[in-house]
């Protein structure tokens, strides 16, 4: 890989590291979500360093090209993060819908007192 | 025995009114303590004014949660208040107030779970178009396919069952087009399920809340969860 290439994506990675530890003290990314982008980088940092490993290991799984094996598991980690996203969504629902419950349960129990008084 | 009648409703402004003096008629003729509330499923038009107004029993919902939501607050408010019985029945007047104390009966007899079923014994004129019906058969089949036990109207929103469905209700009920799904569950959980015959009649005003163009995605969803809750529930009580 040509030198400057390797020097750009790493000042890309670099950026992009910042920009993930800025949002988390930011507390616009908790901690659970911001550790497994720094872990992602991480492995992209490693990749872009020593290239070899890649196309080592794409041969070893018996890819023609390496950049297939990438798109592969590019997929599929989309695919696992969008999935766990709709679980996170719907964990939020029902906890929104418990609060606007018990809200408005608590709400009308209190108004009933205060007319009463 | 303390009875309280759930009474969603979101956007009923025409029939709120007609729906809760129906209600208040049977509370004189009743030897049990009928109580009911309404829960306005954060309505855009006057129904919660006209409830105000009427001094009606109302929990307003602070944000808009869709039918399930609106009635397990229903059912949630009565464990709250020790009622020995919570039916549901819907504020758009297409339940008819007198099957109320059938239902009543049935669960003093050692029923846990009545619904109140347009098919089981024909009463009504009123029963549904059919494409409808052909969409309640196969919800209907498919329930006894995974329960063994025949549900003949499985969608009716007209039903009511005793402390422990209350239980069970609160703290789990679906939100969207809840009816199959809550009834596969509380059949899982072996609890006595039974259907009596009613009429129902057409809604006076407005629109029904489900949409034809809807009607193919919400059959494939209710599928689902009818196969999903009866395989979660299998061996466990």
């Amino acid at each position: 890989m040509d030198f400057t290439l390797k020097i750009f994506l790493l000042l890309i990675l670099l950026f992009q590291f910042i920009l993930i530890v800025k949002t988390i003290r930011r507390k616009k990314l908790s901690m659970k979500y911001g550790s497994f982008w720094i872990f992602l980088l991480i492995i992209m940092a490693i990749v872009v360093i020593f290239p070899n490993i890649l196309f080592k290991l794409s041969n070893l799984f018996g890819f023609e090209v390496a950049s297939n094996m990438i798109f592969l598991i590019g997929f599929f980690f989309l695919f696992y993060i969008i999935f766990i996203l709709t679980t996170s969504i719907s964990i939020q629902n029902e906890k929104i819908k418990l609060l606007i419950q018990e809200i408005s349960i608590l709400k009308e129990s209190v108004d009933k007192d205060g007319k009463k008084d | 025995m303390k009875v309280l009648i759930i009474i969603p409703a979101y956007n009923e402004a025409l029939n709120i009114e007609k729906t809760v003096r129906k209600i208040k008629n049977i509370q004189k003729s009743s030897e049990d303590i009928i109580d009911y509330v309404v829960i306005n499923d954060g309505s855009t038009d006057d129904t919660l004014e006209i409830c105000r107004k009427n001094n009606f029993k109302v929990i307003p919902l602070i944000e808009n949660l869709g039918i399930g939501g609106a009635v397990q607050t229903g059912y949630k408010y009565a464990l709250i208040h020790n009622y020995d019985i919570a039916i549901q029945f819907d504020g758009d007047g297409q339940h008819d107030e007198k099957y109320i104390k059938n239902i009543i009966e049935e669960i003093k007899t050692g029923n846990d779970f009545v619904i109140g079923s347009r098919f089981v014994k024909k009463l009504s004129k009123f029963t549904s178009t059919g494409t409808r019906r052909l969409g309640i058969k196969f919800l209907s089949f498919l329930i006894k396919l995974c329960t063994k036990k025949k549900i003949y109207d499985p969608t009716s929103g007209f039903r009511g069952g005793n402390r422990e469905v209350i239980k069970i209700f609160s703290k789990h009920y679906p939100v969207e087009y809840p009816e199959p799904e809550s009834t596969v569950c509380i059949i899982k959980k072996k609890l006595k399920v039974k259907e009596i015959p009613v009429e129902m009649h057409e809604r006076e005003f407005g629109t029904s809340s489900i949409k034809p163009l809807k009607s193919i995605y919400y059959m494939f969803s209710v599928s689902i969860a009818i196969i999903v809750t009866s395989i979660w529930k299998r061996g466990k009580k």
